[in-house]
């Protein structure tokens, strides 16, 4: 059995130095001793050669599992670079506008160019985690129904929704019904009391018909609400705006290969329509008359914020990296790759359940095939 | 063709006649009736050396807590952050291993919640949180299943931004907050109700004072509620610990155990609960951020035993810069309570966000406007003094804020 960090060191051994401060030591005992720490600490003792030798190890440990294609991306070298700059990792969120300047027009710019991308008005980068984008995303509409005066509490989903996310939705209040998301399911099961369809994008079979659908919803007055974290392979070719979501929430990880695999660097964007953005979170990004980027605090029917400062701002660098390297056609490619990899990889082995990215080629898939 | 994809056009062919297609186009079929009619408008692909001009174009134009010395915390801390942590994860981000082994990811996380449960002296501590945003709400979650009430009561010396989150989170679950003041710096806690599910302090709160936590958690306890402490996991070494004091649940800002400023990008959020709700303990390994978490492992690894020397070493450097700052005629102290890295003291006559505007020209972020959040305070500064702040840098920055105002 190896041993862990704990295990690994040896007491008396020391690998940290602070700044010297050249500031005498003042006694903590001069605390109310109620407010200080009684038990003792016990931490690891290992030298920086301890540490790199038992990451080394750890890091380059193999069991023996099979590298996944699942969601595999391709890490590019000069955008982890650039996350690293110490112009961005050593800007303190509270600092005047003037010294801030180049991360606010990184987040105007990204803004802009999904608005775009994917046919919204308004994009948020504050929620990090999938809970935080669900709350923004409910949040939203529930000040979106009030403002209507409507007291419709049930929404639509497709029977295939993780049951995570039916909990939360029922936690604010609503009330969830499952189906399948076609237009005659959808319409038996709408009622007076139904504000709209929420979708999850995990297979494209719903887009065939989600004209329909949404033409219907509209129709009801109802709202178009999508978790469009997979839709990848369709950048490029269309736009959830054009399929008529109106509030849209995606992980810009999944969807901007920003780490090797899920869950490392989650960013939670929340697009929407014109007629939701007052109720986006603040603050926003704007431009004055000096052309100057600022933080705006004035959207008076505001949810309010959905999480401490401003959101990922290392996601937010390495996607404007990766649409940067690739522009359009490029990212249209990677739709297309996308796209054939899995129909040629369900062709030459159906049975294996897998969603091969861009960056496995064809040797990749053919080798995982014959696995 | 561009240098992102694998796959050449000749392999696209094959793979295509291999499918039983002639084009990929026919893959998109199924999106005949919302395709785009025109691409959406972006620059021409950039070049590595081209980004990198863009990129740096972009980071130049932000001044970083390496150009000016930074007194500035809030929530956000400057800590010294020593080489090995970014060494280690530069190969990390590269590295395979760390995603397809979860023999690996565990070994993480299991050293993770180790070092937070020798911290915190809590029981149960589970995957971590992006951040204490993050925490809060799951917090909030548990209290309302746990005890089935509906009002939440946090102190007005939790940090703003948390409060925010907690009355947006609230809003949509339907559930009551209620705020208590804090005139002197530390929660004034009157009488509680048993409607109350949830009691909500910081410590060091958001004006860097050492809250007392038992007597809150008591409060709490004593009317049948939830007591969620958030706390600072480095001042821990040193300070009374979320077991020590009772509390249910312990939540934290993990930026400060080896993350950056990075404008508050979401580093760590320290989750931890006590043996009665260790229930609710997500175990989940794939719900967490293994990079962050391993980053945080170095950097306690590194430290160590050190861990109390830093703390011990912001108390004294803010103890240092409080008296020197007080002793000039220019600022006096708002508070008379014991801090920790972080203090509030009144400036007597210039506007703090002016006074900030012009010691950065002398290389110096200044401390925290508390009028932006805090109307009853008035003109005051919060000043925040980490292991990283040298006497020299110290008197440099009282002497230049007492002539400048």
């Amino acid at each position: 059995m190896k041993k862990n960090i704990f295990e690994y060191g040896i007491q008396g051994r020391c690998g940290y130095t602070l700044p010297q401060t050249a500031i005498d030591e003042y006694n903590i005992d001069s605390i109310d001793e109620k407010l200080l720490r009684k038990s003792k600490l016990v931490m690891p003792a290992l030298n920086e050669h301890d540490i790199s030798r038992y990451y080394r190890n750890l890091l380059s440990f193999d069991d023996g599992s099979v590298p996944s294609l699942n969601g595999e991306k391709f890490i590019i070298p000069i955008i982890e670079d650039m996350s690293r700059l110490d112009g961005f990792t050593g800007v303190h969120p509270y600092q005047l506008g003037d010294a801030e300047q180049g991360v606010l027009e990184l987040m105007y710019t990204i803004e802009h160019m999904l608005d775009d991308m994917l046919g919204m008005d308004n994009v948020s980068f504050q929620a990090v985690s999938r809970m935080q984008g669900l709350l923004s995303l409910f949040a939203l509409i529930k000040a979106y129904l009030k403002e209507r005066k409507s007291d419709r509490r049930e929404i639509i989903t497709s029977k295939y929704i993780c049951k995570d996310t039916v909990d939360f939705i029922e936690k604010l209040g609503f009330t969830v019904k499952k189906v399948n998301i076609d237009l005659k399911s959808i319409k038996q099961l709408y009622s007076e009391n139904t504000f709209g369809v929420f979708i999850e994008c995990d297979n494209y079979d719903f887009i065939s018909n989600i004209k329909d659908v949404s033409e219907y919803v509209h129709d009801q007055n109802g709202v178009m609400i999508a978790d469009v974290s997979n839709i990848r392979s369709i950048i490029g070719v269309a736009r959830p705006g054009d399929m008529g979501f109106d509030c849209i929430m995606f992980d810009l990880e999944k969807i901007f290969g920003i780490s090797y695999s899920e869950n490392t660097e989650t960013s939670w964007a929340v697009a929407v329509k014109e007629d939701f953005v007052q109720f986006m979170p603040v603050p926003f990004i704007d431009i004055d008359d000096l052309e100057q980027y600022y933080f705006n605090y004035n959207r008076p029917l505001s949810i309010g914020k959905v999480n401490e400062f401003y959101g990922n701002i290392s996601a937010l660098i390495k996607s404007l990296g990766y649409i940067l390297s690739l522009s359009f056609d490029g990212l249209k490619r990677v739709s297309e790759i996308n796209m054939l990899n899995k129909a040629y990889a369900d062709k030459i082995n159906p049975d294996i359940v897998l969603d091969p990215s861009e960056s496995a080629g064809k040797e990749l898939i053919d080798e995982y095939a014959v696995k | 063709m561009n240098r992102f994809v694998s796959s050449t056009s000749e392999q696209m062919n094959e793979m295509c006649s291999a499918v039983g297609i002639e084009s990929v186009k026919l893959l998109f079929d199924f999106a005949d009736s919302v395709k785009m009619n025109e691409p959406f408008a972006l620059p021409e692909a950039l070049s590595e050396y081209d980004l990198k001009k863009v990129m740096q174009n972009l980071a130049g134009r932000n001044i970083s807590a390496s150009d000016a010395v930074c007194f500035m915390g809030a929530g956000s801390y400057d800590h010294f952050i020593p080489s090995i942590v970014n060494k280690i994860m530069q190969v990390a981000a590269f590295d395979f291993n760390i995603i397809n082994s979860n023999e690996i990811k565990k070994s993480i996380f299991d050293e993770n919640r180790e070092y937070m449960k020798r911290l915190t002296g809590m029981d149960a501590i589970g995957v971590n949180k992006r951040n204490t945003s993050d925490a809060i709400i799951e917090a909030i979650i548990i209290a309302k299943a746990e005890t089935g009430r509906n009002k939440i009561v946090v102190s007005r010396a939790v940090n703003p931004e948390y409060r925010k989150v907690i009355n947006t989170a609230a809003k949509a679950m339907n559930i009551d907050v209620e705020e208590i003041k804090c005139p002197d710096g530390d929660t004034e806690i009157t009488e509680i109700d048993d409607s109350v599910m949830l009691l909500v302090a910081q410590s060091p709160n958001f004006f860097g004072i050492i809250e007392d936590m038992k007597f809150l958690s008591d409060t709490a306890h004593n009317v049948g509620a939830l007591f969620t402490a958030i706390v600072d996991p480095v001042s821990l070494a040193i300070l009374s610990t979320p077991a020590e004091y009772n509390a249910d649940i312990a939540v934290g800002n993990g930026q400060s155990v080896g993350g950056t400023l990075y404008f508050g990008t979401p580093f760590m959020g320290l989750f931890a609960m006590n043996e009665a709700l260790s229930k609710y303990i997500d175990d989940d390994i794939c719900h967490a951020n293994v990079l962050n978490a391993l980053q945080s492992d170095v950097y306690m690894a590194y430290m160590g035993q050190g861990i109390e020397k830093v703390a011990k070493t912001c108390y004294s450097n803010a103890c240092y810069t409080y008296e020197k700052l007080t002793a000039t005629t220019s600022f006096r102290p708002l508070f008379n309570k014991p801090f920790y890295s972080e203090f509030a003291v009144k400036a007597v006559k210039k506007n703090v966000n002016d006074l900030n505007n012009r010691m950065l020209d002398y290389g110096m972020i200044g401390g925290y406007a508390l009028k932006n959040e805090y109307h009853e305070f008035g003109n005051s500064w919060l000043i925040a003094v980490t292991e990283k702040r040298s006497a020299d840098e110290v008197e440099l920055f009282v002497k230049e804020a007492s002539r400048l105002i």
